[in-house]
């Protein structure tokens, strides 16, 4: 993993964003991060890991505590990391939870943690986004992460980053610490799992043993017994048994068998005596049928003897049949022709009937037409009637309006008049307003008067004690005046007196004098001790000169006031004199009035105007309601004429009407009636017509079917005649005297058949029964018959016993089965256990040896994770022996522990110089930091190698130089620098100062007032 | 003309966590007898003259009580340049103070810098000091175009150089560099990471001598007029066999250059020996007995307080190696690859290890199936 960009906002000591863009290390690889104490070098290695993971690189600070103080609560804290795994690039971006200010409202609001990572198309910068691999939650970000990477944070702070402090941490790290973190690293918790799954697997078989072991138990004791040996004695006991119980069963069955036999026996000839009885019997009752037997044989005679004659009795059956056939239909034809002659009568008399009605047609036609006529009348007086009372309502109608106009011009009228009347009573109000107006100006201007003389008097007043003031400063001028002139004077005198007196010092006796030249000096001067200097004289002139000066000035200022002062007076005067006297009150209370008199003409005036407003609006009104007024009176004349005129029109069609007014729509109905019933009358008169020609024809048809009848019956009975001559002959011809006799005797041929066959069959069932019976006498001579009841008792006994001996034995040898069953399932289980047991010992073992039971005292996974570190601390020990310059290694402490828990991780020192080997924590401070460093790159190297698929391209050490020597310091540099050479990227973070001096390339991280900055610095390029 | 050329004095340097600051004094008292003696017109220090670029303050106070007495009681010039273990500002302070008394340092790169211009019976010879600097400071004080290399680097120092010797004049260059050719110690920091710290030696034609420092041993890279005068001292055990000193260069008419080597004897030598414990600590070497020693042991066994005991018999051994730990040599990575596939073959070395013996084949069988289920455990989410 090697970062490419690094983007912070509001992180840690940055308040704003914060871009590194490692891109701008252009190819150095070994580079340092150097700023102040708390500027921000390590918060870069927490950006890096906490953008990737969520998690900070030392683990002290959880992101939410990494938010920066100096940030805005409106900037929220977010890491970019843009990095690269071998060829691929990859940007992952990430939001820690954090408190921000709610957007409407008050107060924060918590915002979850979230995460977003992408792939991009090339490490260039501005590269773009390819594809969104896991987005928003931190969990999914997590788990590509760890694929991508292939380290989770644990590995990544011992591996890539390796935090202030914590490096020792795998070095000073008791045993059962190291081991998890090893574990993390290296994965190895399948060994540890593959401990527990051979542990399971044996306690189950052993499980599984003991119950199979429980179910051998309880197979025996379902037997009743203890042992195997117990159960084959118990089978052999069985075997027996079974043995004497089946010969018994046999005899038993024997023994039945034989009395089965004799019963049958028994039954068969018992049988046989049955059957001779029947036989008997069956000859019984034939000889007793014997008798009508033989009548039926005669009937059999006689039957055959009247089918001969059967023929002629036929036929005259026959035509007596047709003759009364015949007649029948005579007779019905006559009632036929009969009925329709009746019809034919009452259709004659219907068509009269009708012929009559018709004639009535033309009268009632002339009736039709004329109530016609008549309807047409009524109907239209009704109309006139109608238009009558519309004219008669139009006409109130008009006369109601003319009457509400009229009453509406009237108001319109009065209306004006008032109107006009009040407009007189205002005409002078424009007039009196300009009245008032005048005055109110007057009475203002007049106190506007009084007012300026109230100021003037104020002014007169201050005016005068200004003058006042002046005259006073007038006179201390003077004053001070006087005070300076005496000093200048006292001066003068003083300095004439001095300047004497000095002379006078100077004065030696002989000597001339300066002023006189007397060589004698009988009294100089004295006083010469306070001789006032030119300066003095000077300063008091001056002050004199000031305050003549001043006094000048208030004269002047004095005179310029009394002036001004006098010029108000006079201006007061004036003004009083304008007023002639009048108070400031009175002023006022004239100005009120005046006001009002305004206000009151001000409102006259406005109602003028609205009055003549409304006196225009007024005027058009009442010359409208005149108008309507006279419209309404024209129309009530015409609708009066109107009215008139339907009245005439209404008379006129009541004469037509015959003075009558009828009902036009009865009259219609009446009308209409007539019509119908003449055409009625017509109509039934043509179907009356129709039904006689009907009932005619019909008459005709049946007259002659009649006659037909009456021929046919006359054949028949010739015919029938016919047929009783030839019955009366062959009757004669046969045996039968009579009629009645011949059809006793009549038999169809089947009965005769039937007759015979019976006869027959007697007949052979007779001879058959004898034969049997004589048989079945020979066979049965000298047998007795036998006992059938005792037989069959018998034989129920021996069944019986025959039974109970099989049911016995069968028993038996059910459970002699069951037995051999038993045992032979315990057998088999007895097999399976130790195929399992052997298994047991098998797993057990390796069980056992896995989980830490064996010479050395050390568990599978410990054993791996022992070989892990092996492995990294040969790795490790080259990078310590060249920083030591050879003289340690480090190595795992192999010798026994007294069987404590944590065994064979422990770390010791070899050190040549002493040939000793002793723990890892006894080294110095800078010692431990070389050790700790090479156990890292070691630890890196290793995992490298094994989980192929992570490349460790970068690794940032934080701190831990400044417990170095100069010397030491060289080794640790160049071992970083040939770190460089194997390609990776090296970050150091060190305030070390020769650090600064021997790697060039530096990323500068330095506080300002609100937040930190990083740079980048290249020897020969400046990169901001 | 002639003039006596030193470098990499290295001092205040620490070996194995002793101080060798007296050593140093001893060796720049002889060079002072040496300069005494030999009355050389000039003194010419070719860089690395402290070992850290902040010295020890001791160190300093070597220095400047030695340039004080070269300059000041002998009135000797010097020319003295910055090396790639001195900080160049350092180095450079004072420099224009001291020009006066023709003490020219050269330490900062700038764009124009020092010479001394020295005059003897044939002319002048101008000394040119071309202080080490890494090319991407040179090409800020002097831009030159990239490639950014040392050669190129040089190139353009060399030939501001040459504008600035006038026709026919004699020249001598001062320079810090590894040429093509020479012979590396241990006690040399690389001037680069992957090696474009070298020069060619024909960067330099065009100087009657080259007096240049960096390397340790006394060596001639190329030319005898392009020299390395060595280390002031042993500076690590890889310099043992060197023959540490100065060089003495007379310069003719025409600028031909004459070297002759003045050794240098240090106080305490520096030394490698080679044996048994036992040996060693019978039959004692009694040179070794004085000198700063580096032991090999070697002895195949376990040795109990091995150092404690050669203290004793020597009593300044700085460093102890085992030949039996130096065999192990690259140990690459066992690839346990093979592990990785077959856990079950790791239970084996385990089982062994153990005590267990060696797994029988339903053993095997037995283990397959617990790693199977196992990963099938780990796999299923």
């Amino acid at each position: 993993m090697k970062p490419l960009r690094l983007e912070m906002t509001a992180f840690g000591p940055f308040a704003g964003k914060e871009v590194v863009d490692f891109r701008d290390l252009r190819g150095a690889r070994l580079f340092l991060i150097h700023g102040d104490t708390g500027a921000g070098k390590s918060t870069i290695l927490d950006g890096i890991c906490t953008a990737l993971y969520g998690v900070s690189a030392g683990g002290e600070r959880t992101p939410e505590q990494l938010r920066s103080d100096h940030a805005d609560p409106d900037t929220m804290t977010e890491l970019q990391l843009d990095f690269a795994i071998g060829d691929a690039c990859y940007r992952v971006q990430r939001f820690p939870a954090q408190e921000r200010p709610k957007k409407r409202g008050e107060g924060v609001i918590l915002e979850n943690a979230s995460a977003t990572l992408w792939r991009l198309a090339s490490d260039q910068p501005g590269a773009a986004v390819v594809e969104v691999l896991a987005e928003r939650k931190v969990s999914t970000v997590l788990e590509r992460v760890h694929e991508l990477i292939g380290f989770e944070v644990a590995q990544f702070r011992r591996v890539v980053v390796l935090p202030q402090g914590q490096f020792r941490d795998l070095l000073s790290a008791g045993a059962k610490e190291r081991e998890d973190i090893l574990r993390a690293l290296f994965d190895t918790a399948a060994y540890s799992r593959a401990e527990q799954d051979l542990k399971r697997r044996a306690s189950a078989l052993k499980r599984d043993i003991d119950d199979r072991g429980a179910r051998r138990e309880g197979l025996l004791s379902s037997e009743g017994v203890v042992t195997h040996d117990e159960l084959l004695a118990k089978i052999e006991g069985k075997q027996r048994a079974q043995r004497v119980l089946s010969a018994e069963a046999k005899q038993a069955a024997d023994a039945a068998a034989a009395c089965e036999r004799m019963l049958e026996q028994g039954k068969q000839r018992h049988a046989r005596f049955q059957q001779r009885d029947d036989a008997e019997d069956a000859r019984a009752r034939l000889a007793a049928e014997a008798e009508s037997v033989e009548a039926e044989r005669q009937r059999h005679l006689h039957g055959t003897e009247a089918l001969g004659l059967v023929p002629a009795y036929d036929a005259l059956q026959g035509a007596k049949k047709k003759r009364a056939e015949r007649t029948d239909k005579r007779d019905r034809a006559a009632a036929e022709a009969k009925t329709r002659l009746a019809e034919v009568e009452r259709a004659r008399e219907a068509a009269g009937a009708a012929a009559e009605e018709r004639a009535k047609r033309d009268e009632r036609q002339g009736e039709y037409e004329r109530l016609d006529k008549l309807a047409g009348f009524a109907r239209e007086w009704a109309r006139r009637v109608t238009a009558r009372e519309k004219a008669e309502r139009g006409l109130d109608a008009a006369v109601a309006s003319k009457a509400s106009a009229e009453t509406a011009r009237d108001s319109a009228q009065t209306a004006l008049a008032v109107l006009d009347a009040e407009l007189l009573a205002l005409a002078d109000s424009p007039a009196q307003l300009a009245e008032a107006e005048a005055e109110v100006k007057a009475t203002a201007a007049r106190l506007a008067q009084h007012q300026q003389a109230a100021a003037l008097t104020e002014a007169v007043r201050k005016l005068s004690e200004a003058r006042d003031r002046a005259e006073a400063q007038c006179a201390r001028a003077q004053a001070a005046l006087d005070t300076a002139t005496v000093t200048v004077r006292a001066l003068q005198t003083a300095m004439r007196v001095g300047r004497a007196a000095i002379l006078a010092q100077e004065l030696e006796p002989g000597q001339p004098c300066p002023v006189c030249g007397s060589a004698e000096h009988p009294a100089p001067a004295g006083g010469h001790e306070q001789l006032p200097s030119d300066e003095d004289l000077a300063a008091a002139e001056k002050a004199q000169g000031e305050a003549q000066a001043a006094l000048t000035t208030a004269q002047q200022a004095l005179t310029a006031a009394a002036a001004t002062l006098d010029a108000k007076r006079e201006l007061q005067a004036a003004q009083l004199a304008a007023l002639d006297g009048e108070s400031l009150p009175a002023a006022e209370q004239r100005a009120q009035h005046a006001v009002q008199l305004r206000d009151t003409a001000l409102a006259r005036t406005r109602r003028r105007a609205e009055a003549q407003t409304q006196r225009a609006g007024l005027a058009s009104a009442e010359a409208e309601a005149r108008k309507a007024y006279e419209e309404a009176r024209d129309a009530e004349t015409v609708a009066r004429n109107q009215q008139q005129e339907a009245e005439k029109e209404e008379a006129a069609a009541l004469a037509l009407l015959g003075g009558e007014p009828q009902d036009p729509e009865d009259l219609s109905a009446r009308a209409a009636a007539l019509q119908t019933l003449l055409r009625t009358a017509e109509a039934a008169h043509e179907a009356a017509q129709a039904v006689l020609q009907q009932a005619e024809t019909e008459h005709t048809k049946s007259t002659s079917a009649e006659t037909a009848a009456v021929d046919e019956l006359a054949a028949a009975q010739a015919e029938v005649d016919a047929a009783e001559r030839a019955w009366a002959e062959a009757l004669q011809a046969s045996p039968f005297t009579d009629e009645a006799g011949f059809t006793a005797a009549r038999m169809s041929k089947e009965a005769l058949a039937q007759n015979h066959a019976r006869v027959r069959a007697h007949e052979d069932a007779l001879k058959e029964v004898q034969a049997r019976l004589t048989a079945l006498d020979a066979e049965l001579a000298g047998q007795a018959r036998p006992q059938l009841d005792t037989l069959e008792a018998a034989a129920q006994r021996a069944r019986e016993d025959s039974q109970r001996a099989t049911k016995r034995q069968g028993e038996e040898a059910n459970s002699l089965e069951r037995a051999r069953q038993v045992c032979a399932d315990y057998e088999a289980a007895q097999q399976a256990v130790a195929a399992l047991e052997q298994r047991y010992l098998l797993v057990d073992g390796l069980a056992k040896v896995a989980n830490g039971t064996n010479s050395a005292k050390i568990n599978l996974h410990r054993f791996v994770l022992a070989s892990f570190l092996d492995e990294v601390l040969l790795q490790a020990s080259q990078h310590l022996a060249k920083t030591s310059r050879g003289r340690y290694r480090l190595v795992r402490r192999t010798t026994q522990g007294d069987g404590r828990t944590a065994q064979g991780l422990d770390l010791d020192i070899d050190d040549h110089y002493t040939g000793e080997q002793r723990p890892a924590t006894t080294l110095s401070g800078g010692e431990g930091f070389l050790a700790a460093l090479a156990l890292a790159l070691g630890l890196a190297d290793v995992v490298q190698a094994h989980f192929g698929g992570i490349r460790i391209e970068t690794v940032f050490v934080d701190e831990g130089f400044g417990s170095l020597d100069a010397e030491t310091l060289d080794l640790a540099v160049e071992t970083l620098l040939e770190l460089q050479q194997t390609g990776r990227m090296v970050g150091v973070i060190s305030h070390v100062s020769e650090l600064k001096e021997r790697i060039d390339v530096q990323l500068e991280v330095t506080k300002h007032e609100r937040g930190s900055r990083t740079r980048f610095r290249l020897p020969g390029y400046r990169v901001s | 003309m002639r003039f006596i050329h030193t470098s990499d004095w290295h001092l205040g340097k620490v070996l194995h966590q002793r101080s060798l600051l007296e050593d140093q004094q001893h060796a720049l008292a002889q060079l002072y007898a040496i300069l005494k003696d030999t009355q050389p017109d000039a003194l010419l220090i070719a860089g690395d003259i402290y070992d850290r670029s902040v010295p020890p303050g001791d160190a300093v106070c070597v220095l400047d009580d030695f340039l004080a007495r070269v300059s000041l009681d002998l009135a000797l010039p010097v020319v003295m340049i910055a090396g790639n273990h001195d900080s160049a500002e350092r180095i450079g302070f004072g420099a224009r103070l001291m020009a006066d008394r023709r003490v020219c340092i050269a330490g900062p790169m700038t764009a124009e810098l020092p010479t001394l211009t020295l005059t003897d019976a044939h002319g002048p010879v101008v000394f040119h000091p071309l202080p080490y600097a890494d090319p991407a400071t040179v090409q800020l004080a002097q831009p030159y175009e990239d490639p950014r290399t040392h050669q190129r680097a040089m190139q353009a120092l060399v030939a501001q150089a040459h504008a600035r010797t006038p026709a026919g004049t004699r020249s001598v260059c001062v320079a810090h560099a590894f040429v093509q050719g020479g012979t590396e110690s241990e006690s040399e920091r690389p001037l680069s990471v992957g090696g474009s710290g070298q020069v060619e030696p024909s960067v330099f034609d065009g100087f009657h001598y080259v007096a240049l420092g960096h390397l340790h041993r006394p060596q001639d890279a190329g030319r005898p007029e392009l020299r390395y005068s060595g280390s002031l001292l042993k500076y690590s055990f890889s310099e043992a066999e060197h023959q540490k000193g100065v060089s003495l260069v007379e310069l003719n008419a025409t600028g031909a250059a004459t070297v002759q080597h003045l050794p240098i004897t240090p106080k305490r030598d520096l030394m490698r020996v080679e044996g048994t414990l036992e040996e060693l600590l019978s039959q004692p070497d009694p040179a070794a007995k004085q000198a700063y020693l580096q032991v090999l042991l070697t002895d195949k066994g376990a040795l109990l307080d091995p150092m404690a005991k050669l203290r004793a018999v020597y009593p300044h051994v700085l460093d102890l190696r085992r030949s039996a730990f130096l065999d192990v040599a690259d140990p690459s990575l066992p690839t346990r690859d093979a592990v990785r596939g077959s856990k079950v073959q790791l239970f084996a070395d385990f089982y062994s290890e153990v005590g267990g013996g060696t797994l029988s084949d339903e053993q095997r069988a037995v283990l397959a199936e617990v790693f199977t289920s196992v990963q099938a455990e780990e796999d299923a989410p």
